[in-house]
């Protein structure tokens, strides 16, 4: 091998400001997009448990479309496009959390339906013959069981959004990703940099495999 | 159970007991129910009395947890009425698709309480909150309130220890016992009871057994459906021999014990007997 790597380039005291504010910004983004994920995937799975026509339909047309199509074309979409039909003006950050919501709400929808699925015919029964409204008997019985089901799937999810959270990079969202391109194009040493690059986010997600992993293994349902 | 504290009973209990004093406690009238294809109750009539306790056999399939379930308001009736105390909870006929629920059944929905075959305690509460959950939610007690009435029935079933226990902390017997307590919770005037010591170990079904008895003399109007012959011929007033939707035959727990009429009676009870 003939280069000759010099990690002065990564080594130096402006590489912290670098990944201070790109760090940020991926984990603001990152938990941002977690939290409405969650919200929006939960709000799904209950439209499409619903069974009252149309609301389970335009679910699975939300999950399916999400589902099918690259996070990337996504996040252009949303960006470049949604604001012009919808009139709005849309900051890259706004674009990316709500890209990245949507993402991942589709794959946590179709993770709540199942966990609510899941839930033992014989747990409405009780429900029903106790008297609780079909609102009391979701949020008091059948909602903390079916979170429970999902809190492992959690971790996985936080860690698939810190990596597309680099797609943010593609309209310009200052995360770690564009840090580092920007550095790059200053210091023309890619090599150096896009291999600390990496290390930097198998470091952000590895702590969190081995915490989802304890967390799946604590909460297993029987 | 005279012994209700005013503000724990819905407000319309009262006036839809009043109105029905001296009726039986439930009827069912030409009562019909298909699953698809498959009819699974068959135009039965039956009509139990206050305090009365019911116990009903028969293999699988022959619609005696469809009953309960109908009863209950789980299911929802093809044709036919079923009434309790006197009120139409549900009323269908098959020529036209109305089918449903009467508006009086939710206020009635409290006057029966259920405990199934596999206990549906809910497992991220503990035995207090199972029995709690319903006083708080239906009848608005206060949290304190409903503590206290959920420690009591617990006591009522020889689990007041095991108030903070969660269910896979319990054994069956210990679970169903608390399934118990929470359908009690609710001061029903009706309990039903869906072949509740099937999935026990049989070292625990006494301890079930011993609640369910001690119900029965305190004037609990009970529909039991069970395996357990002893049970049956010990505390029931009346016990019925359902077979392919139909009650085939009905009487004394002596009679039936000992001298079967009905020639699918006696055949049900041998192959019972012989195991």
């Amino acid at each position: 091998m003939s280069y000759r790597f010099e990690w002065d380039v990564v080594f130096n005291a402006d590489m912290v400001t670098i990944v201070t504010i790109g760090l940020r910004y991926t984990l603001i983004v990152s938990f941002l997009s977690l939290i409405f994920g969650n919200c929006v995937g939960l709000i799904a799975a209950v439209l499409r448990i619903s069974g009252k026509p149309p609301l389970p339909q335009l679910a699975y047309i939300y999950i399916d479309f999400f589902r099918t199509t690259p996070a990337l074309v996504q996040l252009i979409w949303i960006f470049y496009v949604l604001p012009i039909i919808a009139g709005i003006d849309l900051s890259p950050i706004a674009a990316g959390v709500i890209a990245l919501s949507l993402n991942a709400g589709a794959f946590l929808a179709e993770v709540f339906r199942a966990g609510i699925e899941s839930i033992g015919k014989g747990q409405r029964d009780a429900t029903f013959v106790l008297g609780l409204s079909r609102f009391q008997s979701f949020v008091h019985v059948l909602l903390p069981q079916a979170l429970r089901r999902v809190l492992p799937a959690t971790g996985n999810v936080l860690i698939s959004l810190i990596k597309d959270s680099a797609l943010l990079t593609t309209i310009a969202v200052p995360e770690l990703t564009y840090q580092f391109q920007t550095d790059v194009a200053r210091t023309f040493r890619p090599l150096e940099l896009y291999t600390a690059l990496a290390v930097m986010y198998f470091l952000l997600t590895y702590p969190l495999s081995l915490a989802a992993s304890a967390l799946e293994r604590r909460y297993r349902v029987t | 159970m005279s012994d209700r504290p005013d503000h724990a009973e819905p407000a319309g209990a009262a006036a839809v007991r009043e109105r029905s004093t001296g009726r039986p406690a439930i009827e069912l009238v030409r009562v019909s129910k298909a699953f698809g294809q498959r009819l699974v109750l068959r135009s039965l009539d039956l009509a139990i009395g206050e305090a009365e306790v019911v116990v009903v056999i028969g293999g699988s399939g022959s619609g005696k947890s469809t009953l309960l379930r109908c009863i209950a308001g789980l299911e929802l009736i093809d044709d036919g009425e079923i009434r309790i105390e006197g009120t139409p909870v549900q009323r269908a006929a098959s020529r036209r698709r109305n089918r449903g629920l009467l508006r009086a059944a939710g206020l009635l929905r409290q006057e029966v309480g259920m405990v199934f075959q596999h206990f549906n305690l809910f497992p991220h509460m503990t035995a207090r909150q199972n029995v709690a959950l319903a006083l708080r939610l239906v009848r608005r007690m206060p949290r304190q309130e409903a503590g206290a009435v959920a420690e009591a029935m617990l006591q009522r079933v020889a689990l007041g220890s095991y108030r903070d226990a969660y269910p896979d902390q319990l054994s069956g017997g210990q679970q169903q016992r608390v399934a118990i307590a929470r359908a009690l919770a609710m001061h029903p005037r009706i309990m039903l009871f869906d072949e509740v010591t099937s999935a026990l170990d049989p070292e625990l079904v006494g301890e079930v057994l011993k609640v369910m008895r001690q119900l029965a003399t305190e004037g609990m109007t009970m529909i039991v459906v069970t395996h357990e012959m002893g049970f049956a011929r010990d505390v029931a007033d009346r016990v019925l021999f359902m077979d392919q939707g139909a009650i085939v035959e009905a009487g004394d727990p002596e009679a039936i014990f000992v001298a079967p009429q009905h020639t699918r009676t006696r055949a049900f009870l041998s192959r019972l007997l012989e195991r």
